[in-house]
């Protein structure tokens, strides 16, 4: 150190502070101070992102009456009030008490599959139709407005025969229940 | 680099080695190197020939006047410091730096190697001449010195020439403050005296007289005889190298004893000047514990140049320490201030890093606490957030109710009477497709562009269209694929 020092001039050693300096600061802003300021920064983004979360919960958590009103008001004839099986038989008795009262010959029904999102379950039932137009479009538009919320998701008409007023029908129709118990 | 936190260096002291006496006078500067007062005056008679017993008890004043080696003057007695004034052709300081080196070897019969000397720059004339004062000692003196003082554990970065403690001792003796012409200023110690010429304050000429208080207790008469003839000897010499600056008055000062025998009006008649007689402790402010000191032992001992050195501690120009010493104390000083420098930087680095981390912990805290607050309501929220998304679901579908039966009846709306339908088909996602015949392909073309036009659909395309002869009558069979539109698309599979 001593001799380091003997052998330079004044502007030589000012310099060489000047260095220590920088490459102090330098070795400072590496080891220490990035690192607490991106440990800063990522705590920052954290609470931002959990102070937006609590404020929606709060929202959330204020609207509980109007949300429960709205969910039962929507929900009362989606209810699942049955287990699968029986949800399923309940579903094809209404498909069939539906089909005789549009006049609509149901030559197939069979029970597809539970396809479940989240919180609500949607049972699938495949049928088969023959009748002529007019009770094809009532069948469906009973379907339709069923306080169970029936839907036919997808279907393909074709007449039975070449010139004939009868049209054979398959037709997809799905319900979706909701209710306690769904995400256990 | 140096740094305004250094430690105040409070009192000086100054001790001189002369002859057979030990002197040391410690003073107590104020803020800012302002003089307060003399706090301490020992003088003591040297009983022992060895430097061993001397540095022991130098070690013990030390310890007793708390001696600290930074605010620590040697005053070298005159008499061992040859004083020479020359004349260099040049006023810029480098340059005279390098002509007193040559001219140093040819001022005394030592060689440079045994020699120690210093300079002071008095004046520069218009003609580009300075007038210097060079300072002069063996390199030996300075060696028993240091010898002695490395014994007693202290070092000093001061070793000043006793006389240039003169000028600063008659700025408080004499209250008159700097005068223009020169004063000749005439020290009577024990056994040797000291003639100085100060101008401005500022010592430009010394001369070495060898009587002193010593040799006036025996022939009192011939002493005061010798005495005028030395001082006419040192004003003869001083003019034959000061040309031009007449003395304006004298001033005798030192030895208490040897003082209170002269007579001013004698002396005025013998030097053809005005003389005046000033007791060295004139005006000098001084505690009552150093004046007792004082009247005890100062009697017939000149030490109001070391008050000078004292008070004047920042104003000395010649220092007689040798070079390498100075090289050396700067080395260390420089590491010092290196090391401080380090700390202070340390320290900062240390409190940025204690406030950042602050912060971190604070954040810590506040996050922690949100995340406890959402953990509380958390099942509540995701009770009701599902009940949410039930109720988004039934409204979806019951948006897309009847939408099959729509799409029948926009067939059915479009449909021309030229056109057959063998299959109508839809996927539940994304396309209608139409298959049938017809007579008439421009029909086949209409319906297409119906297809096309209605609000359900987009894209319509014609997968095949194939012509073919049944009965010779030309039939087309045909099949149209219609693509939802993509609002449609999208409610349909977010329905799912």
């Amino acid at each position: 150190m001593r001799f380091i020092f003997s052998g330079l001039s004044k502007r030589e050693r000012h310099i060489l502070y000047i260095v220590i300096v920088v490459i102090t600061a330098a070795f400072f802003d590496r080891v220490v101070l990035r690192q607490i300021m991106n440990r800063l920064n990522k705590l920052n983004r954290e609470i931002l992102t959990y102070q937006r979360r609590l404020q929606h919960f709060l929202y959330v958590s204020s609207q509980e009456k109007e949300i429960i009103k709205e969910h039962e008001r929507y929900t009362q004839h989606v209810k699942q009030s049955y287990s699968d099986g029986e949800e399923k038989s309940q579903l094809l008795s209404e498909i069939e008490k539906l089909a005789r009262k549009s006049s609509v010959f149901l030559a197939d029904i069979k029970p597809g599959s539970v396809t479940k999102f989240g919180s609500y379950k949607e049972y699938t039932v495949e049928i088969e139709t023959e009748s002529e137009i007019s009770s094809l479009v009532d069948f469906i538009y009973q379907l339709e407005r069923s306080p169970r919320l029936l839907r036919v998701k997808s279907f393909r008409i074709t007449p039975k025969k070449k010139d004939s007023a009868t049209l054979k029908a398959w037709m997809t129709v799905t319900v979706a229940v909701v209710g306690s118990g769904l995400d256990s | 680099m140096r740094f305004p936190f250094k430690r105040k260096k409070k009192v000086t002291t100054v001790l001189e080695i002369n002859g057979d006496w030990l002197k040391v006078v410690q003073a107590t500067l104020a803020f800012q190197g302002k003089i307060k007062e003399i706090r301490k005056i020992i003088i003591e008679k040297i009983t022992s020939a060895s430097d061993e017993e001397l540095s022991v008890r130098v070690s013990a004043l030390s310890k007793e006047l708390g001696i600290d080696s930074d605010a620590l003057v040697i005053s070298l007695p005159h008499q061992l410091v040859a004083v020479r004034n020359l004349e260099l052709p040049s006023v810029n300081s480098a340059e005279i730096k390098d002509m007193v080196k040559l001219q140093v070897s040819k001022q005394t019969p030592f060689t440079k190697e045994e020699i120690i000397y210093d300079y002071e720059i008095l004046d520069t004339s218009a003609e580009g001449y300075s007038k210097i004062m060079l300072a002069i000692v063996q390199r030996d003196v300075i060696r028993r010195y240091s010898k002695i003082l490395e014994a007693a554990r202290l070092k000093t970065e001061r070793i000043a020439l006793s006389s240039e403690g003169l000028p600063a001792w008659c700025r408080f003796a004499c209250k008159g403050g700097a005068v223009d012409k020169p004063q000749a200023l005439i020290n009577i110690d024990y056994d040797k005296s000291n003639f100085t010429v100060i101008l401005k304050d500022k010592l430009i000429f010394s001369r070495n007289i060898s009587i002193g208080f010593l040799q006036s207790r025996e022939k009192k008469d011939e002493w005061e005889k010798k005495f005028i003839e030395e001082i006419n000897y040192a004003i003869y010499a001083y003019q034959n190298e000061m040309i031009n600056k007449e003395i304006s008055r004298a001033i005798i000062t030192g030895a208490e004893k040897s003082i209170a025998d002269l007579n001013e009006a004698v002396l005025k008649n013998k030097l053809n000047l005005p003389v005046e007689i000033i007791p060295q402790l004139k005006s000098i402010p001084v505690t009552k514990e150093a004046l007792q000191e004082y009247k005890a032992n100062v009697k017939d001992i000149s030490i109001s140049y070391m008050f000078g050195l004292a008070f004047a501690y920042s104003e000395q120009k010649i220092n007689l320490v040798p070079p390498q010493l100075l090289v050396e104390k700067g080395v260390k000083e420089r590491g010092r201030d290196l090391y401080l420098f380090g700390m202070y930087l340390a320290l900062i680095l240390v409190a940025a890093t204690t406030i950042f981390l602050g912060k971190i912990y604070n954040k810590q805290q506040y996050l922690a606490r949100l995340k406890q607050e959402i953990l509380k309501i958390q099942k509540k929220v995701n009770r009701l957030d599902s009940m949410m998304k039930e109720t988004d679901m039934v409204k979806r579908r019951i948006l897309t109710r009847n939408f099959s039966l729509n799409l029948i009846y926009e067939i059915h709306r479009l449909i021309l009477p030229e056109i057959y339908l063998k299959s109508v088909s839809f996927d539940g996602k994304d396309h209608l497709t139409l298959r049938g015949i017809s007579s008439n392909m421009s029909a086949i073309i209409g319906f297409r562009s119906a297809l096309e036009k209605s609000k359900y659909f987009e894209g319509v395309n014609t997968k095949f269209a194939t012509t073919h002869k049944v009965g010779g009558k030309e039939l087309t069979d045909f099949e149209i694929v219609c693509p939802l539109r993509a609002d449609l698309r999208k409610q349909l599979i977010k329905n799912k």
